[in-house]
């Protein structure tokens, strides 16, 4: 399965394993070896705490030249996140820097949801509403964690 | 306690004698000196070249000092790993131990000098490959003191060229455009020197560490375990209805002129993610089917190769699920989704396999066709 697979991906994927970030799980899918199943732990005092939100994070052949491709696939509401999961975070772009590992990757993504930023949006309507009447935007917020992302 | 801070200023005025304008004092109120801070480097008789690590001591002197012991602390580590850092915090500690009524900041800089210039090799892992700088490897060192073996750097410093090419050769409103970038430190981000080119770096060997690493196993337990559990919340969401359905998505989106080109790498644009979706393909767990994936086509050039279960091959994968009458089969896992690109390539090639140029392209075009679609 591993042949032909980036030495730093097995270590990483090695490490994941064997040091797992609190409150992250990554795991490579059986057949692909490049595409991760992740799991994040809403962070304790955001709005999404108590949800575990499911993502897809996929290593691209560049990888580490390029950054890892990475989606919600449990439904979020978040200013950051659109409908389709997508993420709007600097260093899943133009701030990539192959010294970033998956475990930064979504370490930063934690802290993204522990710091929703609506002045950077990508979910327009969301970050609106974040702006001008954050205390809704954070039940809305509470509301879809309980609806969607419980792990059980 | 004033005589205490006289022998506090001695101690430090003998300290810069010695060191000159290395050593910074660190004053609390009335300029009575709480500590020094020193950058300290291996001895290797003033020859800078040969510094590859580096520390920055921080000594803050109780009041009490020197009847009692002053604390360390390192920072700015370069080069150095946590075995050394720890090396060093024992026997710092030791010899506070052994001075205590003594002035000892000049013997704790000494104690980190001698262990820098025991371990003057970078000992802690390359931040581009991870693996460690043996004694044979070649490894650069930036001027903010991080390393990478040549060869890394060299590639790095050779895709972010081919970026910046592929940034210049698809022209952006000029709203869009972004200076011209100075290459950066991919560990600090501070400019690295103009000198390093990825040609001379690319001309050193590979790291050699790469070579031994254990095989990864894909079917470890405790893997196959987490991957069940992965398997089992998903499905359980799903059921909630907490998956978020790209097609149902996609429907809703009526920005038909406006290509989604963000989403490629799981899927090119949302016109091929809604083929994903096929009502009958089997999504719910798309990484638990037991159908059989296409088998990789051969890459141009090693034609005569035997098709192997390379996971590299998931493009090559996609390709084949791309040419016609494949699409369905590219909803069978989640992870095939991901290259659809390459289905696209395909499709736009006229269903032939994408070429090696196609393949291997610079990444720096798809950066930008994301940043275009996040404005939209």
């Amino acid at each position: 399965m591993a042949a032909g697979l980036p030495r730093r991906i097995i270590k990483e994927t090695q490490r994941l394993m064997a040091e797992p970030v609190p409150g992250i799980s990554a795991v490579p899918d059986e057949t692909n070896a490049r595409y991760f199943h992740v799991v994040v732990a809403g962070p304790e005092g955001s709005p999404f705490e108590g949800g575990v939100f499911k993502l897809e994070l996929f290593l691209p052949e560049e990888y580490p030249m390029s950054a890892p491709k990475v989606r919600f696939m449990t439904k979020i509401y978040h200013p950051n996140i659109d409908k389709l999961g997508r993420i709007c975070l600097d260093i899943l772009k133009d701030k990539w820097s192959p010294a970033l590992q998956i475990r930064t990757v979504l370490l930063s993504i934690q802290a993204l949801l522990s710091a929703p930023n609506p002045d950077d949006p990508l979910a327009n309507d969301v970050a609106e509403l974040w702006k001008v009447n954050e205390s809704e935007a954070i039940r809305i917020a509470r509301e879809w964690t309980r609806t969607y992302a419980m792990g059980n | 306690m004033a005589a205490s801070n006289e022998a506090i200023t001695e101690e430090i005025e003998a300290l810069q004698a010695i060191m000159l304008d290395e050593v910074m004092v660190l004053q609390g109120d009335g300029g009575v000196p709480t500590g020094v801070e020193v950058v300290v480097v291996p001895a290797t008789a003033q020859n800078v070249k040969e510094q590859h690590v580096r520390v920055t001591l921080v000594i803050s002197l109780p009041p009490e000092y020197p009847d009692a012991s002053p604390s360390i602390t390192l920072r700015n580590p370069r080069g150095v790993d946590d075995d050394v850092l720890e090396k060093i915090h024992q026997e710092s500690r030791q010899r506070c131990e052994e001075y205590l009524g003594c002035p000892v900041i000049y013997e704790l800089i000494e104690v980190v000098r001698d262990n820098l210039t025991a371990n003057n090799t970078p000992s802690c892992p390359c931040a581009i490959c991870l693996y460690h700088f043996t004694d044979t490897d070649t490894f650069t060192k930036t001027q903010c003191f991080h390393y990478f073996h040549s060869y890394c750097l060299g590639r790095y410093i050779a895709n972010c060229e081919e970026e910046a090419a592929a940034e210049e050769e698809q022209p952006q409103p000029a709203w869009m455009a972004r200076e011209k970038k100075q290459l950066m430190c991919p560990v600090c981000r501070d400019p690295i020197q103009k000198e390093l080119n990825s040609e001379d770096l690319l001309l050193a060997a590979p790291p050699e560490e790469e070579e031994n690493t254990m095989e990864f196993r894909a079917d470890d337990p405790t893997l196959v375990a987490l991957q069940q559990k992965m398997a089992q919340l998903y499905l359980k969401q799903k059921e909630k209805g907490g998956i978020i359905d790209l097609e149902e998505e996609k429907n809703k989106f009526l920005l038909s002129s406006n290509r989604v080109d963000f989403y490629e790498g799981f899927g090119g644009s949302l016109e091929e993610e809604a083929s994903l979706s096929l009502p009958d393909s089997p999504v719910e767990a798309p990484w638990r089917t037991s159908r059989p994936l296409p088998l990789p086509l051969p890459l141009p050039g090693e034609a005569a190769a035997p098709p192997s279960p390379d996971t590299r091959g998931t493009r090559h994968r996609e390709a084949t699920a791309g040419s016609p009458g494949g699409t369905q089969t590219m909803g069978v896992m989640g992870g095939t989704g991901l290259a659809t690109e390459e289905a696209e390539a395909t499709v736009g090639a006229g269903g032939g396999v994408p070429d090696g140029e196609e393949r291997t392209g610079p990444p720096g075009s798809s950066l930008n066709t994301k940043s275009t679609a996040l404005q939209v």
